[in-house]
């Protein structure tokens, strides 16, 4: 036992925390030594003084008492543009959520008051998860029939999170309260409106991303906007909801500017100056939905500089949401364009101001990673459309370092292998090479889509594997369609996927043209036969299927007449 | 016991632990956070976890398992923000005690500065289990339960926190 030891049991002693048979021992030394007696008074005597000084720390006052609650609405539409593939370059994706109203004048009790106030501002800053514990508790302690405005957080927070259904459960429920109850105003109303809206603004936006856009559900949310304004003309957040929604129906799935109905950038643009000339605010999310808006329709007129000035300043407002982030990163990717030389250049001299960007979400991230969990979402998205503007133009070392970091924050999508197939294509194609530095780029290519493949695989996206095995199976015949070792590698590939996904009709058509190019006419036209037959049953739309044919038909004539 | 049954008794019990702990807590947020709204924030966080956590909990000393939750929190925001904020003049204001007499007004603010001037004497982590032990009453387990040190380096603390403190506390009033 050393001094200090000893020493600090002495203390401990004389404040009776020690016990049983260490008390006994230090106790007995205590006793047998009168100057350790004098130090034990002595401890005694100050800790009652150290106790009496502590007490008369001045105290922290209590929370000033709550202004009155005024309805406000929380939240959003966002845009956000995800990376670039072959076929698509960026998509939108809208969220606008409910307007929370409060009525707190009933809730007396101090901790289901703080209960609801803590899931508010767990909301507000995005912490969904423990948001949603502390409106469970409140939820408990009161019944959610009885008092709306849970219900209408818990609705948001659904919305949110991505549970469409409850959510939409929940507002229709609240449909049914009657203004007037519990405080309800047509504000409230109008705030369940407008959270509909969002539902059906994500519904569509679901829908379109699985490349079957409902224009149902597009009419839906705009009604539901119009009547959110129809019980409060002052409720701004439905004129920007509208906005959004005419921006969506205005988009075709197009890639590039210019594509987007010119009519629904007007319609957009009408609904976002009525905000402005009502001469009030919007919320903070409002606004922020409102940037988002008038920062796509800059995006659409080719105003760069203006569309990313309009995100910054939302992500200024909301620097906990991704979208505007991420939208900021993809203006100054601008990786859409950035094969022409100017671009590029422009982008690699913004290279450490990318760098800073995506350091500033991994550094927020890193400090609170349930609050920022979307953070990840915005690194991959940033990283994901640099990467691929780098290396498309021909910055293959840079673009793949950014790639391989986007794999890093999202690891079980396939986009980066298809984007890093997409780009070895791409060099396959390009005459700055060799023919057989195109061979090898190929050969890259299929390797990155089997991956894709693999990964489309475990997280069940049956069509997006079927498309990356075809674009394998395909690559390299497609250079050299009459090199018999490439007939043979596409044939055994098409088969394998036949067994996989039998009669796809693209797969039945390639086949045809495989069979054709090795002079098996017969087996080509029955593959090309069954290609038009499986079309008729596929679940492809009218005029995809009549798109379908039409090639079809070209291929024939082509092949019969020995094209 | 059903729910209905355990309510009342359950609410009751949460209306006093907050009645009784919650400015001790907000003292002790306050000296790890520097700020007074963190500090706020993590002691209605503590609350917000002791009702999720009422059933789990030892009713008779609910003390221990709020510092700790409550000092976990405040760490939390502390590092979060990662920044002092200085005291607006009316927040400073807004810690005198209201309306004592004159007499009392002036013995009040001696006695306020002296626990001050005791607590700034004392490196971070000796003021920190003084405060839990000679202002919050904890004995050395529940110290040493909340700041996650073994029960000697508590003793070891506070034996040095009361070492340095002797010449200040022995002097006479």
């Amino acid at each position: 036992m050393t001094n200090d030891i000893e020493a600090w049991k002495i203390t401990a002693c004389a404040l009776g925390e020690l016990e049983g048979a260490e008390a006994e021992a230090v106790a007995r030394a205590i006793g047998e030594d009168p100057s350790l007696a004098r130090e034990v008074d002595s401890i005694r005597l100050r800790a009652d003084r150290l106790t009496a000084i502590l007490a008369a720390e001045p105290a922290v006052p209590p929370a000033p008492p709550r202004a009155p609650r005024r309805p406000t609405v929380a939240r959003i539409g966002r845009w956000v543009f995800t990376p670039l593939s072959l076929t698509e370059a960026c998509a939108a994706a809208a969220m606008l959520v409910a307007a929370i109203g409060f009525g707190m004048s009933a809730w007396k009790d101090y901790l289901l008051e703080a209960n609801f106030d803590r899931a508010l501002a767990f909301s507000a800053s995005n912490q969904l998860g423990t948001a949603r514990e502390a409106l469970t508790s409140a939820m408990a302690g009161r019944g959610s029939d009885e008092w709306p405005y849970p219900l209408l957080l818990s609705a948001k927070i659904d919305v949110e999170e991505g549970n469409l259904d409850e959510g939409e459960r929940a507002y229709e429920q609240l449909k049914t309260v009657k203004v007037a109850e519990d405080g309800w105003t047509r504000q409230h109303v109008a705030s369940v409106f407008v959270g509909l809206g969002c539902v059906y603004l994500r519904r569509y936006d679901d829908s379109l991303e699985s490349g079957k856009p409902n224009a149902q559900l597009l009419e839906k949310a705009k009604a539901a906007f119009g009547e959110a304004q129809t019980n409060d003309d002052k409720c701004l957040e439905a004129g920007i909801g509208l906005a959004h929604a005419a921006l969506r129906r205005g988009w075709d799935g197009s890639t590039t500017p210019g594509k987007i109905n010119p009519d629904a950038i007007e319609i957009a643009s009408k609904e976002l100056k009525k905000v402005d000339a009502a001469g009030l605010t919007p919320t903070i999310d409002g606004l922020v939905d409102k940037y988002m808006a008038q920062g796509r329709i800059a995006y659409e007129k080719e105003d760069y500089t203006g569309a990313e000035l309009e995100f910054r300043r939302a992500f200024e407002l909301q620097p906990s949401w991704k979208a505007p982030f991420a939208n900021v990163a993809f203006m100054m990717a601008r990786s859409f364009i950035a094969s022409t030389t100017s671009r590029l250049d422009e982008m690699a001299a913004k290279q450490q101001e990318y760098d800073e960007f995506v350091q500033r979400l991994e550094s927020l991230y890193d400090s609170d990673p349930q609050r920022y969990t979307v953070f990840r979402q915005a690194m991959y998205s940033v990283c994901n459309s640099i990467g691929y503007a780098f290396a498309k133009g021909y910055r293959l070392d840079a673009g793949f370092n950014y790639l391989d970091r986007a794999l890093s924050f999202e690891g079980q999508k396939p986009t980066v292998y298809i984007n890093k197939a997409d780009i070895y294509y791409y060099y396959s194609r390009s005459n700055k090479f060799e023919e057989s530095q195109q061979i090898n780029y190929a050969n890259c290519a299929r390797e990155q889509w089997s991956r894709a493949a693999e990964v489309c695989r475990s997280s069940n996206q049956p069509r997006k594997r079927f498309l990356c095995l075809m674009n394998k199976a395909i690559i390299l015949y497609a250079m050299r369609p009459t090199d018999p070792t490439y007939q043979e590698m596409a044939n055994a590939d098409l088969q394998a996927i036949a067994r996989e996904f039998p009669n796809e009709p693209l797969l039945l058509r390639n086949q045809g043209m495989v069979f054709y190019e090795e002079g098996k006419i017969t087996e080509a036209a029955k593959a090309w036969g069954d290609a038009v037959a499986a079309a008729q049953k596929s679940p492809m739309s009218d005029e995809e299927k009549a798109k379908f044919d039409e090639e079809m038909e070209k291929l024939k004539a082509d092949a019969a007449a020995g094209k | 016991m059903d729910s209905q049954e355990q309510v009342p008794d359950r609410s009751e019990w949460l209306r006093e632990v907050v009645r009784d702990h919650e400015p001790s807590l907000l003292r002790y947020a306050l000296s790890l956070t520097g700020d007074v709204e963190a500090a706020r924030d993590a002691v209605q966080e503590a609350f917000l976890e002791l009702v999720m956590n009422a059933s789990r909990i030892d009713r008779a000393r609910p003390a221990p398992w709020l510092f700790t939750v409550c000092r976990a929190r405040a760490i939390d925001r502390a590092r979060r923000e990662a920044r002092m904020k200085a005291r607006p003049p009316e927040e400073m204001a807004a810690l005198a005690s209201p309306a004592p007499a004159p007499e009392a007004l002036a013995e009040g603010r001696e006695a306020a500065a002296q626990a001050v001037r005791v607590l700034a004497m004392l490196p971070p982590k000796e003021r920190e289990v003084v405060r839990l032990r000679f202002q919050q009453g904890l004995s050395y387990k529940e110290i040493a339960s909340v700041t996650g040190q073994s029960v000697s380096h508590v003793g070891v603390l506070i034996h040095e926190a009361m070492g340095r403190l002797r010449d200040l506390l022995e002097r006479r009033p």
